[in-house]
């Protein structure tokens, strides 16, 4: 699979949240080489107020975490006018059948199950936002 | 003991085959007065014939004749009667045979001499009718043959030679009567009370499965919980480990030694993710949690990705991979991640068992079927290893689980989606040259949906 440009999204503000440490830098990590500007938080309540803050092009989070856990982090962003519009994916371990259809049902854009995949977790993201604006043009950069 | 057991044996199931009740009766209870009902006319009918021929029982006057007409008709009523009472007209046998013993006993009464003897006779239909007729059935028994004693003989002149006294029967039957109802009563308890002492076992027995039901369900939902926080406790680390392992090999190209180390340790970290997956099926599957979700799927974009995932894998041990699909499929209508499932196994499995040469997918139509066709130029599966493959934790021997991975779901996995598909698999092989494992699904499968009970809650309470 051919590398990603350096600059794909550059300029973008992404959030991760995530309470695994090593989780959030692999997230990180990937992004920030297409040029993304990560934002991270541990919990739900550090994301919402960066959220609010930055207002980030999509944000990627895990679902189950102290504080704060996704569920509520998601049902925070959805009740506040600035940030319910920002695409959110759920970012889980939970793989078993049901989560998906759970956490669409609670208002997640998409959801994707770790581990992820390094060489195509960008591409994955991507694919998972084709509906938001900005990410076709993207998309169709990458896939040529 | 079984040879002597034999002949009584097959006594007992002629017997049995004989009184057998007809199988529109329903009732216990009237089976089992059917059946005593034709044991009684088996018997009278043994009796009677052995009274017609033997002529030892037979008294020394008429061993010259012994077939009169009477024993005739009296052998053709019983004989029909039998038949009658194989059917489920019980109780009008039981009628008919009354009133035929009433009328025997009768004629006799009223043209021969002898009055009190056959008066003791008249208890029979009585008892007759208390068994298997009903109480009042039984009193209008007693008053039509008390009327006839007190009346025939004014209406029918000759029979007033034979006449009995009524009153004597009067007592004979009332005593007989009391002592029929206090019996009758008895049993009645009896059987009351084991009724109540069944009721009662069954209650302790409800209680003790709801109980046990109970314990169930909460196991199952523990073992749930578990296998779920298994999953989620597994994916951490390997998220972290896979990413890790991914971002570094794409930066140390230059370092060798150190890719292909890492290369190692994602190759294994995958591997771990596939026995997670595995798991989750099987145990999905055999939870009867399986739900399938037939849609559109084209077949071209299914094999397209199976090319991707499965082409590296025979790339890396220089096998050819081959994928060809007849051209009247394009669209069909089943569960795309199952079919998607049943592929890689069967494709991976090919690979994983195969040295040289190549593995090929042939996809067809028959007869509305999709036949799947999965040949490898493999080591070969032995004829007596090859139904428990399907099995799963089974390799085809012991020592290749060392030499080849896995955890022996695969085949189990593939087998239980076909059925889920309506559909089958099978297997041919030669040792030493290959194997081919055939898949047919139909394409008209109806739709199975299965939607569990927790998944309708979690819908239900939807967060």
């Amino acid at each position: 699979m051919a590398a990603l440009p350096p600059d794909l999204l550059a300029g973008w503000k992404i959030l991760v949240v995530d309470d695994e440490i090593d989780s959030l830098m692999v997230a990180q990590n990937l992004l920030t080489r297409c040029g993304a500007q990560v934002l991270t938080a541990s919990n739900g309540t550090e994301g919402f107020e960066l959220a609010k803050q930055h207002l980030p092009r999509f944000i990627i989070t895990d679902l189950s975490m102290p504080i704060m856990n996704g569920w509520q982090l998601i049902d925070a962003l959805k009740q506040n006018l600035s940030t319910a519009e920002i695409p959110t994916i759920a970012l889980s371990a939970h793989a078993m059948s049901g989560d998906r259809e759970k956490a669409m049902g609670a208002g997640f854009t998409n959801y994707l199950s770790k581990p992820l995949v390094p060489y195509s977790f960008v591409r994955d993201v991507l694919h998972l936002l084709v509906d938001t604006p900005k990410v076709a043009d993207v998309l169709k950069q990458v896939e040529g | 003991m079984n040879t002597t057991a034999h002949p009584l044996r097959s006594l007992r199931y002629l017997w049995g085959l004989l009184t057998e009740p007809s199988n529109t009766i329903q009732s216990v209870d009237q089976r089992r007065q059917a059946r005593l009902l034709t044991a009684l006319l088996i018997t009278l009918f043994g009796a009677l014939l052995a009274i017609t021929f033997l002529p030892f029982v037979s008294s020394a006057g008429t061993t010259q004749a012994p077939l009169s007409s009477e024993a005739l008709a009296a052998i053709g009523l019983l004989l029909g009667l039998y038949l009658l009472s194989r059917t489920r007209y019980t109780q009008l046998v039981v009628g008919i045979f009354i009133a035929g013993i009433d009328f025997l006993l009768f004629s006799t009464f009223f043209s021969v001499p002898i009055v009190d003897a056959p008066l003791y006779y008249l208890v029979v239909p009585v008892f007759m009718s208390g068994i298997f007729l009903s109480v009042g059935a039984t009193f209008l028994l007693c008053f039509v043959n008390i009327g006839i004693m007190a009346f025939a003989p004014t209406l029918i002149p000759q029979a007033a030679g034979g006449a009995a006294n009524p009153a004597y029967y009067l007592g004979t039957v009332t005593a007989a009567i009391l002592v029929f109802i206090q019996f009758r009563n008895v049993l009645e308890k009896d059987r009351r009370f084991e009724i109540t002492q069944a009721l009662k076992k069954v209650e302790v027995l409800n209680q003790e499965l709801t109980k046990t039901n109970q314990e169930l369900v909460e196991s199952i939902r523990v073992k749930d919980e578990f296998l779920a926080l298994m999953s989620h406790e597994l994916r951490t680390p390997l998220n972290a480990i896979l990413g890790f392992t991914g971002i570094m090999i794409m930066d140390s190209e230059r370092n060798e030694q150190n890719r292909q180390m890492l290369e190692r340790v994602e190759a294994n970290g995958k591997r771990l993710l596939t026995i997670i997956n595995d798991i989750l099926d099987i145990s999905k599957i055999e939870a009867g949690h399986l739900e399938l979700v037939p849609e559109s799927v084209f077949l071209r974009d299914v094999l397209e990705r199976l090319q991707k995932q499965m082409g590296i894998l025979a790339e890396q041990k220089g096998l050819k991979l081959s994928i060809s699909v007849e051209n009247t499929l394009s669209e069909i209508y089943m569960d795309q991640d199952a079919l998607f499932k049943i592929l890689t196994n069967l494709v991976a499995n090919g690979i994983k068992f195969t040295e040289a040469g190549e593995v090929s997918l042939k996809i067809r139509e028959q007869n509305q079927t999709m036949i799947i066709e999965v040949s490898d130029t493999g080591i070969g599966i032995p004829a007596h290893k090859q139904s428990i493959i399907f099995e799963r934790f089974q390799q085809v021997d012991s020592s290749t689980t060392r030499q080849f991975g896995g955890t022996g779901l695969g085949l189990s996995i593939v087998r239980h989606l076909c059925q889920a598909m309506n559909g089958t698999v099978s297997v041919t092989s030669n040792i030493g040259k290959g194997s081919t494992f055939t898949v047919s699904l139909p394409l008209d499968t109806p739709v199975v949906h299965k939607i569990t009970v927790d998944e309708k809650v979690s819908e239900k309470t939807g967060v």
